[in-house]
């Protein structure tokens, strides 16, 4: 079945969690401009529980908004938790959040989705050639209703790249999980073939292939702001004394500024590939970050190194360090 | 005049010797406005991923050099800007470029980069044979065959560009061309210009701006609406009419460049001041300043609409806060 078809026991779920403040809040979709662009909501009140969309297009990530509520009660709040609609990506992305202790865990009340990828609506306009109003994921095949009647594609032709290339469709640690049992799951590998081009390239190449990239950035970012893993308070790319980076556009700016991005949520990133869908430069991002997950798996023997846990190389200091301390005397 | 749609390579070649050319150049799928230098023309786009406020008002852009102390600091202005020519760019951005001139040339502070500028630039606008789905140019007074704000618009038409030349300047540049030109009787033109003029525009049907006041700054739909904001550039940076920028220094040893970039009133720190006060805290009070402006306060203050529809905030603004939208739903909630 579609996940619309999930819609309405979505609807009932909230509304009866917000009646009986088990949650204060919840984060999820409502009906935007277009049918295929649903957009992210914030409700407060059970009455509006009916405003909610769930169906194949909602594929805006929500863990950011979910850190603004948290943030904006502060520690220790005795509110009731904040309620989340949730797919595999925003699972990892929550994940993250609780991990570098910026929600709580049990701040969080999770309605998981078993996804089978997001629809992006701009491909399946062009594969459909008309407006697309629907969409129904199946096996191997992606049903997509226009105007003028279905047009069937194949998963990679119309889904956004996330879902290319993920392996966790389903959030861990739900309260409740929406969507059919058994469902084809992901039909993506993360197999780092786009690193693996890049790789092979020479060095000269690869100095021209980013150049090309950051020299169409905007410095908009909104790769930053969207990102589960940039979750600081205040950011040191915004420091104006010392003024790390400035406004500049100019190319050794640009490196600066997406060297540091990246840098900063390696071994943290959890893929879920929210700066790339936002960047409005079209940049791969996610090939700086899998180059990051890729050697870190291979440096360090992690098999999957998006998914936060107890053991992230990058994100604890090891006494048995292979590569040891700076000196003997700096060993605390 | 008319150009053969074959020839345009040969006379953006002839341009080129005599001006900095930009025109839209196809980049790993985006189409931009580019400095030319030998590439293959897109000729496929609705509009290009980057306006011409891009080259004519650009992201970062030096000011002045110092170098030295206190007792000895010396500064230099850059030099003046080249001759440019910009083909390919759309009326609706054309008319976004008039329509910030009147922002910065006009009154008693004139921006005399933006004008010596726009001085030395022609502007060679195409007028478009299709809209795309976000385009809404007719509800914001535009059109897609608008002369304004261009020096020259070429109407496309069976295999050929119709010239048109709006100012002086553009026929200048016509006149430079005239051996790749043939001739072309005036109801020829006019044909061609109102083919391009009565393209339909579907996302623009049936929108309507009027009525909207400053009584607006207190209606409760802007906390509805700007929970989902993600206080990032975009909207501002792909507009081919906010003009917003900030001053900064850029310094090494006792010498440096005082610069202007960008700047976007949706980021937090845009009004911050230095007793760390913030006027628009919030994305509520950022979100409201955005629209306000375009759908207010300008037309209040300059008669007519700041945006054009050219649609770019559009397609992308990630979580759907756009124009489109937001007027859509002020028809529903005043």
């Amino acid at each position: 079945m579609s996940l619309k078809s999930y819609e309405n026991a979505l609807r009932d779920e909230v509304r009866d969690l917000l009646q009986e403040e088990k949650i204060r809040t919840f984060v999820g979709y409502e009906a935007g401009y277009r049918p295929e662009s649903p957009v992210p909501v914030i409700i407060r009140e059970a009455g509006r529980a009916e405003e909610l969309v769930l169906d194949e297009f909602c594929g805006a990530g929500l863990t950011r908004y979910v850190l603004d509520e948290s943030t904006r009660a502060g520690v220790g709040s005795d509110m009731p938790p904040i309620g989340v609609l949730a797919r595999g990506c925003d699972g990892l992305g929550l994940a993250r959040l609780i991990r570098d202790n910026r929600v709580a865990e049990d701040d969080l009340y999770v309605i998981g989705v078993r996804c089978r990828g997001v629809v992006d609506p701009d491909r399946a306009r062009s594969v459909a050639g008309a407006a697309v109003l629907a969409a129904e994921i199946a096996e191997g095949e992606v049903v997509l209703t226009t105007a003028r009647g279905e047009v069937r594609c194949a998963p990679q032709d119309c889904l956004m790249d996330k879902c290319l290339t993920c392996e966790d469709p389903v959030p861990e640690g739900a309260q409740v999980l929406l969507g059919d049992e058994g469902a084809p799951g992901a039909v993506g590998r993360r197999d780092f073939a786009g690193v693996a081009e890049i790789e092979a390239l020479s060095p000269d190449e690869r100095y021209r292939f980013w150049a090309r990239q950051f020299e169409r950035c905007l410095r908009c970012f909104a790769c930053r702001n969207a990102c589960p893993a940039c979750s600081c308070v205040t950011c040191s790319l915004e420091d104006s004394d010392p003024e790390w980076l400035n406004r500049s556009t100019e190319l050794s700016e640009q490196f600066m500024f997406h060297f540091t991005r990246a840098f900063h949520v390696a071994g943290r990133c959890v893929g879920c590939g929210e700066c790339e869908r936002v960047c409005p430069a079209d940049i791969p991002l996610m090939l700086l970050n899998e180059k990051f997950m890729k050697d870190i798996g291979e440096l360090f023997g992690v098999t999957d190194p998006h998914i936060p846990s107890a053991v992230e190389p990058l994100g604890k200091f090891d006494p048995e360090d292979p590569e040891g301390w700076r000196g003997e005397d700096e060993r605390p | 005049m008319k150009l053969r749609m074959d020839d345009v390579a040969g006379a953006v070649e002839i341009l080129a010797q005599r001006a900095e050319v930009y025109a839209p150049i196809d980049e790993d799928g985006q189409v931009l406005l580019k400095r030319w230098q030998g590439e293959e023309l897109a000729t496929s786009y609705v509009n290009t991923d980057n306006s011409l406020k891009t080259i004519l008002y650009p992201q970062t852009q030096e000011i002045a050099r110092f170098e030295g102390g206190y007792e000895d600091m010396s500064v230099s202005k850059p030099p003046p800007p080249g001759e440019m020519v910009i083909f390919g760019g759309r009326p609706c951005d054309a008319l976004a470029l008039a329509r910030t001139a009147r922002v910065l040339t006009e009154g008693e502070f004139c921006d005399e980069d933006f004008r010596r500028r726009r001085e030395r630039t022609t502007v060679i606008t195409v007028a478009c044979e299709e809209a795309g789905p976000n385009c809404f140019c007719t509800a914001m007074v535009g059109s897609p065959a608008g002369t304004r704000g261009s020096d020259v618009v070429c109407y496309p038409l069976e295999g050929y560009f119709y010239l048109d030349p709006v100012t002086e300047r553009g026929a200048e540049v016509i006149s430079l061309l005239r051996d790749q030109l043939e001739d072309a009787p005036e109801d020829e033109v006019e044909r061609a210009r109102e083919r391009c003029g009565a393209i339909p525009v579907p996302a623009a049907d049936g929108l309507s701006v009027g009525g909207l006041g400053e009584d607006l700054f207190d209606h409760p739909y802007w906390s509805n609406v700007s929970g989902r904001c993600l206080s990032c550039g975009i909207c501002g940076y792909v507009c081919p009419s906010c003009y917003c920028f900030a001053i900064f220094d850029s310094t090494r040893g006792t010498s440096g460049r005082r610069m202007r970039g960008w700047d976007s009133c949706q980021f937090e720190n845009y009004l911050l001041m230095a007793a760390d006060h913030n006027p628009r805290p919030t994305s509520l009070e950022r979100v409201r300043q955005r629209f306000m402006h375009k759908l207010v306060y300008f037309p209040e203050e300059y008669g007519e609409m700041q945006c054009v529809g050219c649609g770019r905030c559009v397609e992308r603004c990630p979580v759907g806060l756009h124009m489109l939208a937001v007027i859509t739903d002020l028809e529903e909630v005043v």
